[in-house]
Parts: C-alpha cells; sequence; structure tokens
C-alpha cells in the first residue's frame, strides 16, 4: 500500500464520520486537516467511529487487519497522530509492522 | 422536532444520524446517559410534550432473567415475560408525556450460533427473544402514540458486520454504524408519517418499467412481463408490489410517453398484468412533457406534488422531473428490473400511522370518482350534476369504530382544513375529554356512484354563546359537492339545540389551505376580522339542495359519546 492509498482510505473513513454530522459541520478531506487535539474537529465518539472505519477499511481494502491503537486505549489523548496525513503513516506504518 | 433518545447501550451515534439526516423534518437529537432506562423512563422527557422518544434497548440490558439465559442459565420464562411486561408498562407511563414513543424490537445483539439446533427449544435465546417481543409488542399496541420498530430489518439491511465486537469493547455500542444508520431513517420516517408527511401516490413509467420492451414497436403481444423469463417474473413481482402499496392507502397512476389506445390495450389485454385499469388512480399517457402531465395528474386528482413518487427506468426523465418539481420525490433506480421490486419495497415514504378501511378502498374510490367525472361530462350544468349524483351525508359522533380514521384525515389533509391541526390520537382524546364543551363528528360521504368514506372530520367548542370551530376537515375527494355547506348547515342547526347564539370560524392560512379560506369567504358567514367568520344562529343556515343529510347525534347525546371516547 502507498501514501496515497492510505489517504484515500482516511478519507473513507471520515466519509462514514461526515454522515454523522450537518452539512454546515462537515470534516474536509484534506491530508492536512487536523482530527484530533487542539482545533481538532472530533470528539471522542467521533475520534473512535473514525479509528473502527480506518480498520475496517484496511482489512477490506488489503484483507490486513490492524489495531491503530494497539495497547493505547481509545482516548485521544493518548493519541500522536493528529491529522489526516498523519493517520496515513500510522496505518502504514501498522501495515508493514511484522 | 426534538427528538430524545433513550438506551442502555451507548446509542449516541444513531442519535448523531437522526441530527444529520437531511429529511424533513429536521431533528434536534438529546441521548439520556446510557444505562439508566428504567430511571430515564420514571422522569419528566427533557423536550416536553411536543417530543418524540426513541427506546433501543438490548434485552438483556433490560430483562434481567434474559440476561440469565445468555450466561447459559436455566431461567423462569414466567418471570422473564413479567419482566417485559413492567419495561412496557414503564414506556406507557413515559408516552402520556410525549408525542410518540418509538420502541426498538429486541433482537440478538452478539455474534454466535446460541445453542445451534436448541435455539428455538425452551432453553433457546432465540425462543425467548421472539415470545418477548411479541409480548413487549402486543402490550404497547393497546397504548395510543406508542409504535415498535422493526431491528430486525436494520441488522438485515447492514449485512453481515453488523455486530462487530470492537464497537462494542471499544464504545459500548454493539451496532455498526450502517445499523445505527438504518436505525435513524425508521425514526425519521416515522416521524414524518406521525405528522402526516406520507407519499401517497406513486406515478409509474410503462415501458422497461412496469413492463420490458416498447410496447409501441413491439405490440402487447411481444412485450417482456411473466412467461418464462426471469426478467419478464421481474416486471410482474414489480407489479405486486405497486399493488401491495393500493393496499394500504397508497395510489398508482401511470405518466408515460406512449399512444394511451396502445398502452390502455396492453394494460388491459396482455394476460400478466397485475395491475389493471380499475387498479389506477389515473393516468396521462401522452408524448407531453412528463412534469407537466405530473402537475396536471395531480390536479385532476386533488393532492399536492409532495405526495407523489415518480419512478422511471430513464435517468433523463428523472432528471427533468427532479429538476422541475423538486417537491416531487424521483428515488433513483436500479439499471436491471431485477431490482424494481426490492427498490420499492425499501422506499421509507410511505409510512403510516395507521392502515384504515377507507385506505385499503381508496384505489376504488378513485375509480369510482373517474367515473363520476365522465359521467359530469354530459350534464349541462354544474347544479344539474350534482343533483344528479344523490350525495347521502352521514354525521356521526366520533367513537373507538372511527377515531383512527378520523385522526388520519386531520393529520393528513392539507388543502380543506381551518386549521391545518396535527394531534395525536392521544392528545385529540384528552383535548376532547378536558372540557365537555367540546364535541367532534365524523362525516361520511356516498353518492350514487359508491362509498367515498369517512372525509370529513368537524369538532367545535362551545363558550358562552358562541360555538366556535375547532376543526373543519374535508378530504380533497369529497371537496366541491357542497359537503362543505351541508356541514356547516349541521353545525348551526346543533348550536341552535345547543342555544349557542353565533357560530364563529377562524382560518389559520398555510400555503395549502386556500381551497378552505376560499369556501368560509363565500359561505354567508361575515369576516368580521382577518379570517374569522361569525354567523348568527338565529340566522340559520340552508341545507344545500339535492343532498339527503343523516344525523346519528342529537346534542345531548353526543356529549355523553364524547366523554366516552376521552
Amino acid at each position: 500500500m502507498n501514501s496515497q492509498q492510505a489517504l484515500d482510505i482516511v478519507f473513507d473513513a471520515i466519509d462514514v464520520v461526515n454522515r454523522q454530522r450537518a452539512d454546515d459541520n462537515q470534516i474536509s478531506k484534506r491530508s492536512d486537516v487536523i482530527l484530533i487535539g487542539d482545533g481538532g474537529a472530533l470528539d471522542s465518539l467521533g475520534f473512535v467511529t473514525l479509528i473502527l472505519a480506518i480498520e475496517r477499511r484496511v482489512a477490506d481494502v488489503v484483507g490486513v487487519e490492524i489495531e491503530l491503537l494497539d495497547g493505547e486505549g481509545y482516548g485521544v489523548e493518548s493519541f500522536d497522530s493528529r491529522t489526516a496525513s498523519s493517520f496515513c503513516d500510522l496505518i502504514l506504518a501498522r501495515i508493514s509492522a511484522p | 422536532m426534538n427528538v430524545f433518545l433513550i438506551s442502555d447501550f451507548n446509542a449516541e451515534a444513531a442519535g448523531r444520524y437522526i441530527g444529520a439526516d437531511r429529511s424533513t423534518p429536521a431533528c434536534d437529537v438529546k441521548v439520556a446517559p446510557y444505562g439508566q432506562v428504567f430511571q430515564t423512563l420514571a422522569s419528566s422527557p427533557p423536550f416536553g410534550r411536543d417530543s418524540v422518544s426513541f427506546v433501543w434497548t438490548r434485552p438483556e440490558g433490560v430483562i434481567r432473567e434474559y440476561a440469565q439465559l445468555l450466561g447459559g442459565e436455566v431461567v423462569d420464562a414466567d418471570q422473564m415475560l413479567r419482566e417485559v411486561d413492567a419495561f412496557a408498562e414503564a414506556i406507557k407511563r413515559f408516552a402520556r408525556q410525549t408525542k410518540l414513543v418509538l420502541v426498538a424490537s429486541w433482537v440478538n445483539s452478539k455474534n454466535g450460533r446460541g445453542l445451534g439446533m436448541l435455539e428455538w427449544g425452551v432453553h433457546g435465546r432465540a425462543f425467548h427473544l421472539a415470545q418477548m417481543n411479541v409480548r413487549l409488542a402486543t402490550s404497547l399496541a393497546e397504548a395510543g402514540g406508542i409504535y415498535v420498530l422493526d431491528a430486525a430489518r436494520w441488522i438485515e439491511e447492514a449485512g453481515a458486520s453488523s455486530r462487530p465486537p470492537k464497537h462494542w469493547f471499544a464504545m459500548k455500542c454493539p451496532f455498526s454504524e450502517e445499523v445505527s444508520q438504518a436505525a435513524a431513517r425508521d425514526v425519521k420516517a416515522a416521524i414524518r408519517a406521525s405528522i402526516g408527511q406520507t407519499r401517497k401516490i406513486v406515478m409509474v413509467d410503462l415501458d422497461d418499467t412496469l413492463w420490458g420492451g416498447i410496447v409501441g414497436d413491439d405490440g402487447w403481444q411481444n412485450i417482456r412481463l411473466g412467461g418464462h423469463d426471469h426478467v419478464g417474473e421481474a416486471y410482474v413481482e414489480f407489479q405486486r408490489a405497486l399493488k401491495e402499496l393500493t393496499r394500504r392507502g397508497i395510489q398508482i397512476a401511470i405518466v408515460s410517453k406512449n399512444e394511451e389506445a396502445t398502452a390502455l390495450e396492453a394494460i388491459d389485454c396482455h394476460p400478466e398484468m397485475v395491475l389493471r385499469r380499475d387498479d389506477l388512480a389515473g393516468w396521462r399517457i401522452n408524448w407531453n412533457d412528463k412534469a407537466q402531465n405530473i402537475v396536471d395528474l395531480v390536479a385532476d386528482l386533488n393532492l399536492g406534488l409532495t405526495a407523489v413518487v415518480f419512478i422511471d427506468d430513464n435517468p433523463a426523465e428523472r432528471a427533468r422531473v427532479r429538476d422541475a418539481l423538486p417537491d416531487v420525490l424521483v428515488p433513483e433506480w436500479p439499471k436491471s428490473p431485477v431490482s424494481y421490486a426490492d427498490a420499492l419495497r425499501a422506499l421509507d415514504c410511505f409510512e403510516q400511522a395507521a392502515i384504515t378501511e377507507e385506505d385499503r378502498r381508496r384505489t376504488r374510490m378513485y375509480v369510482v370518482d373517474r367515473q363520476r367525472q365522465e359521467a359530469s361530462a354530459t350534464f349541462e350544468s354544474l347544479d344539474e350534476w350534482q343533483a344528479s349524483l344523490d350525495v347521502r351525508i352521514d354525521i356521526s359522533s366520533i367513537d373507538e369504530s372511527n377515531i383512527k380514521r378520523s385522526l388520519q384525515l386531520i393529520n393528513k389533509t392539507n388543502q380543506m382544513t381551518l386549521k391545518t391541526r396535527r394531534v395525536t390520537e392521544a392528545e385529540f382524546r384528552s383535548w376532547l375529554a378536558a372540557d365537555e364543551d367540546r364535541a367532534a363528528f365524523a362525516v361520511t360521504v356516498s353518492d350514487r356512484f359508491g362509498d367515498l368514506g369517512l372525509t370529513g372530520v368537524c369538532s367545535w367548542q362551545r363558550s358562552g354563546e358562541n360555538l366556535e370551530i375547532v376543526d373543519f376537515v374535508l378530504s380533497c375527494r369529497a371537496m366541491g359537492r357542497k359537503v362543505e355547506e351541508a356541514i356547516v348547515h349541521f353545525v348551526t342547526t346543533v348550536a341552535k339545540r345547543l342555544q349557542a347564539k353565533v357560530v364563529v370560524a377562524r382560518a389559520i392560512p398555510t400555503a395549502r389551505n386556500a381551497p378552505c379560506l376560499a369556501f368560509w369567504q363565500r359561505s354567508g358567514f361575515r369576516e368580521t376580522e382577518k379570517h374569522a367568520f361569525v354567523h348568527l344562529v338565529s340566522d340559520g343556515y340552508a341545507m344545500p339542495l339535492g343532498i339527503t343529510l343523516n344525523s346519528h347525534v342529537t346534542a345531548d347525546a353526543n356529549q355523553h359519546s364524547l366523554r366516552d371516547v376521552g
């Protein structure tokens, strides 16, 4: 999987989250969009929804089951990735992990 | 519309889908803290009486005996049902404080085979779940304003991944986003039905929609319909799905670019047609613009464009109608006819709070009306035609036998309605019961062509010397036949018996009830202030000629009957 494919997966997951949001509150699908932390678009439910949607999409697309939050619980506060692009890096790292 | 969501699990996602859903009405959603179902049901809803509540629980979250069953214990089936009764009672008590309560039926929230071949034995969860659901639905059906939604369909729609274990472990929601989304769609559909926003007619194309092929080119003998052909079978199934709708009171009409005689010959003669001319409320079969044909047909049938669903296999025709008539619902349509019936049955715009005898007979009423209109062409004047109809009107108190249809009429009528009041059955009952000077009547109309059914409702509030009309509602089927005047005659006659001196009608104008306002402006009542019409009882009010009025109520008897209803 390359970076663009990973970004597409993050955008698909943003679509899932956006379906729970009003038209005037949609998260834009840009690589630098801040998803969590200061200025982030997601609350805790949105964050978990995004993570689970990414994991499901990765399993569908590449047939690999990954745990983005392996060992870190599901709290926003313990998560380093903030932007869509940093989520891509995490996806690629998890997929290539032994 | 305000929606309050009560659940034993984290149903926040469903709440967000309801809030984000673009269909009308827009909803503001509040989700109760999860896991506190009985405490929440014992308290007051945060939005007050005019709100909707949605109760979505896992059976093991509210029925302790069932939770023990899931744990492999031997349980007391009677105790389990007693717990279901207690849950139902809690919902019914809560429902008295809110407009509408929607309750999700219980589904299995865990994956796995359970007891396998013993699942439907006396220790199986499938067996007990079915019993509990029937008990819950039966108990809740006794109360007005509570509807059980079929959660099993949400699971089906979501497919194999409807219960991802990670959702439960990560956010205490046993269901996937797809399940929550399907639940939200059903909640919105039920809310729309409760406020009368239901589509009433499907206008459907013919060639490659109702049958395969082009009847004008191929001849009716060669269109694809039934036969030993899976595509032909699919068209028959689509027609069956349309016919099912007519039995719920949804009408079917044809809008097609064709030669009318050729198309009607196919409808009349093809041996495998399911829909015949008598199943159709009307048709526009010609070479004109379909959008214009829809407008004309809607006017003929006395419906609004918001009542219409338009189905056509041709994307260009769909785009044209969508563009020209934004109030018409034009669903995207599958390419393969094999999927047509499923696509129709999946539409959530036909939801109804009740299905009445009038609904089941509505197509027949439209057919009779067509015959009536055809007959009218033979008369020289409207009065002559009116007199020939031999209109008979029966007016009786609203009671248990007619309250559902009366409420349906109040809530669905947009044109001949004085105040466009929207009210649940419980609210209407309590409105009547609250004051013995209130009364409500159902109006049934028939003529020499047939029975139009319960087509009118009238209610009033008497205060001092005034008798003020509250509901003055008449179905479009009965409009313009002097039934309006006959009802006013009845009201004035009863007002005299009640020793009232003045009859008052205050209209609340909307974008769609102009016909009602126009009636009152020509009614002979005096418009003393804007949209307020008054009439002295001592002046009497003439009964229109050629109409027979049977009143099954006296003033006194009526008051007693209405107290019983309340």
